[in-house]
């Protein structure tokens, strides 16, 4: 019946029609009503297929207003929600290692902040890596990445461990085609970049996009700015401690740490290479190499990157080869175990708490009761929210 | 009253309401029209009166020592604008500008909007640093932003000159690094300047600054140590700077 309705073409027809129609007994208008229901069915569900192809969903990122907007997303790697999700899975992915057993989170595990607890991180064969794995936390609002700052983009860092021969030692057309024969990556890839072909480089940006995604600001400390908790009074010596250049001619006492570790993000400079700087581990004759090796300039010799000590607590152990095992042992190096060699940071080596100054030895002269303050508001800075937020856990656990 | 006269009533009052808030609407909307001019400042960083070179180039101190130069940043606040013929003041909102200066940046400006075009400005006003509220204060007003290398803490505030490079010693090839960094409240300093001829906004203008790279310097001596903060030595540069550090082009 529908169909000779729709087959009556002119407006004589159609009044003819009507005059000889009569109107369908009960039965039929149910008929009608259901295949009425069947092509609505088929339009929506066509409708569905349109989302499908949509194009990825913005993620609107809101950095938390008291870290500032010094910060860059690339043009051409802008959040969505479909990248970060696909981000997040590659991430956890052992795929992307040549014997399937390494992802990323194993050596950035949530739980430690995304560190792995291991002076130096393993890789496929279990063989060690001459590293301490960084925290990954804020990365925003960095601008260098690894220890030595050989990277400066995430996406630059981001493919490095999967090629490199001791982490997941897995060539990047072999990750690219591993994936390219999984089905649902393959959707995913689609799904966050409106493309077939999968690409190391869109393998690079989708890790990044989840990387930056990493925002740890909901510690005490943060409450604390917020004016939403307090901190003891011995947390606020500490963090007065930590943020001051000591100068003994005017009685101000100070911890020295901050004049690296900057300001509410206590993480390195952004500028140029402004973060990196030797912290006085080694004499002259042992000196590594750090940034040196990506300047070439003399006077970056054993200079690393400032790290953000944003869980701090939760990152054992401490410096870029993992050589402290505790907090303690790392206000020890800086109060009284500083190695002197010919790049130790001016910041560092003119730094002291006491009256006199000697050219054979830097001293901070921090006290016991000092140290302790400066350990207790480190601890203001582990973020619970940051380690157990579902958004960035592993997405194939059971 | 019957019904249909307050209800004549009612939309009376309704509409001599709305006309009422129509002109004082519109009035409001008038002043807002008052039609307004940008006023840029520009700046350059320079020695012995020639543009500062960063890194390549290495300087004789007033000293007598060798010395590179890596980055200047300064913190100006609080531009304020004189109008000759009403002598009334513009204040610029958010009042918070960082210069930087680097290899890459022989060169800062930034643009002060909303000058009413009717003045004539016969003082410009400003200060180096930033006030002691905004200073401890972790909102970010302006430039101010405490990711951008300038603030030391919430607590302490933000560093109101930063100026780095290196130290060459006769036996030190590499050379010591110089650090610069001078704040808090006692060195926020004031500068007025009066230009030769007043500067007629009726047309969007600009103002050009040099930056003496030289000014902190003084007569001070980099062999007794080569950083400079919150201690007499950090006072010391401050006065240094305090009256040269900018000016007219």
């Amino acid at each position: 019946m529908i169909l000779k309705l729709f087959r009556l073409t002119n407006v004589y027809d159609w009044k003819v029609k009507l005059m000889e129609f009569h109107f369908p007994p009960v039965a039929d208008v149910m008929k009608l009503r259901f295949v009425s229901y069947i092509i609505l069915l088929l339009i929506l569900g066509s409708c569905s297929e349109d989302t499908q192809i949509q194009a990825p969903t913005a993620y609107e990122f809101v950095p938390p207003a008291h870290f500032g907007d010094n910060f860059d997303i690339p043009s051409d790697n802008s959040f969505t929600i479909q990248g970060i999700e696909l981000g997040r899975n590659l991430f956890y992915e052992k795929n992307l290692s040549r014997n399937g057993q390494v992802s990323c989170g194993s050596c950035h595990q949530q739980s430690k902040a995304f560190t792995d607890g291991s002076k130096f991180s393993k890789g496929v064969d279990r063989e060690l890596t001459d590293k301490s794995s960084m925290a990954l936390v804020n990365l925003v609002w960095n601008t260098k990445f690894f220890w030595d700052g050989r990277a400066v983009t995430l996406e630059e860092q981001s493919l490095q461990p999967i090629a490199d021969h001791i982490e997941m030692d897995l060539p990047l057309d072999e990750a690219v085609e591993r994936l390219t024969n999984s089905e649902s990556y393959k959707q995913q890839f689609f799904s966050a970049f409106e493309t077939d072909e999968i690409t190391a480089d869109l393998i690079a940006k989708a890790l990044a996009q989840f990387m930056r995604t990493l925002v740890s600001s909901n510690s005490k400390y943060d409450q604390f700015l917020l004016g939403q908790g307090e901190l003891t009074e011995q947390e606020k010596l500490g963090m007065n401690l930590f943020f001051t250049h000591p100068e003994p001619s005017t009685g101000l006492r100070g911890g020295n740490c901050g004049d690296c570790h900057l300001n509410i993000l206590t993480s390195g400079d952004r500028e140029g290479y402004q973060g990196f700087h030797n912290n006085g581990l080694d004499t002259e004759n042992n000196l590594e190499e750090g940034l040196m090796s990506v300047t070439a300039k003399a006077e970056d010799k054993g200079k690393f990157k400032a790290p953000s000590l944003r869980n701090i607590a939760l990152t054992a152990p401490y410096m870029h080869d993992g050589r402290f095992a505790t907090l303690d042992e790392v206000l020890d190096h800086y109060n009284e175990e500083i190695r002197i060699s010919s790049t130790l940071d001016v910041l560092i080596s003119d730094a002291t708490n006491l009256n006199t100054k000697s050219d054979e030895q830097v001293l901070l002269g921090l006290t016991d009761e000092e140290k302790e303050a400066i350990i207790a508001f480190l601890n203001t800075l582990t973020d619970d929210e940051f380690i157990s937020n579902e958004a960035f856990s592993n997405p194939f656990r059971p | 009253m019957n019904l249909s006269a307050m209800k004549h009533f009612r939309t009376l009052l309704g509409l001599s309401v709305l006309i009422i808030s129509l002109i004082c609407l519109s009035a409001c909307s008038s002043d807002d029209d008052i039609e307004t001019k940008t006023l840029t400042f520009h700046f350059e960083a320079q020695a012995l009166e020639e543009s500062l070179i960063f890194e390549a180039k290495k300087y004789l101190t007033p000293s007598n020592q060798t010395m590179t130069f890596e980055r200047i940043k300064i913190y100006l606040s609080n531009i304020q604008l004189k109008d000759k013929n009403t002598n009334e003041v513009y204040f610029e909102l958010d009042s918070y500008h960082l210069i930087s200066f680097d290899q890459d940046n022989a060169t800062a400006s930034f643009t002060v909007e909303g000058v009413p075009a009717a003045y004539v400005i016969s003082e410009i006003g400003f200060h180096i640093g930033v006030n002691s509220e905004a200073n401890t204060s972790i909102d970010h007003l302006g430039d101010l932003d405490p990711t951008n290398g300038m603030a030391w803490d919430w607590n302490t505030g933000y560093k109101f000159l930063l100026l780095e490079g290196r130290y060459f010693s006769t036996n030190n090839p590499i050379g010591e690094e110089i650090k610069m960094h001078i704040g808090t409240d006692k060195n926020y300093f004031s500068y007025d300047w009066s230009p030769d001829q007043p500067i007629a906004m009726s047309q969007d203008q600009e103002i050009s600054f040099i930056v003496d790279g030289f000014a902190p310097l003084g007569t001070i001596d980099f062999s007794e140590g080569t950083v400079f903060m919150n201690d007499e030595r950090g006072d010391e540069v401050a006065q240094n700077y305090k009256m040269g550090l900018i000016q007219p082009k």
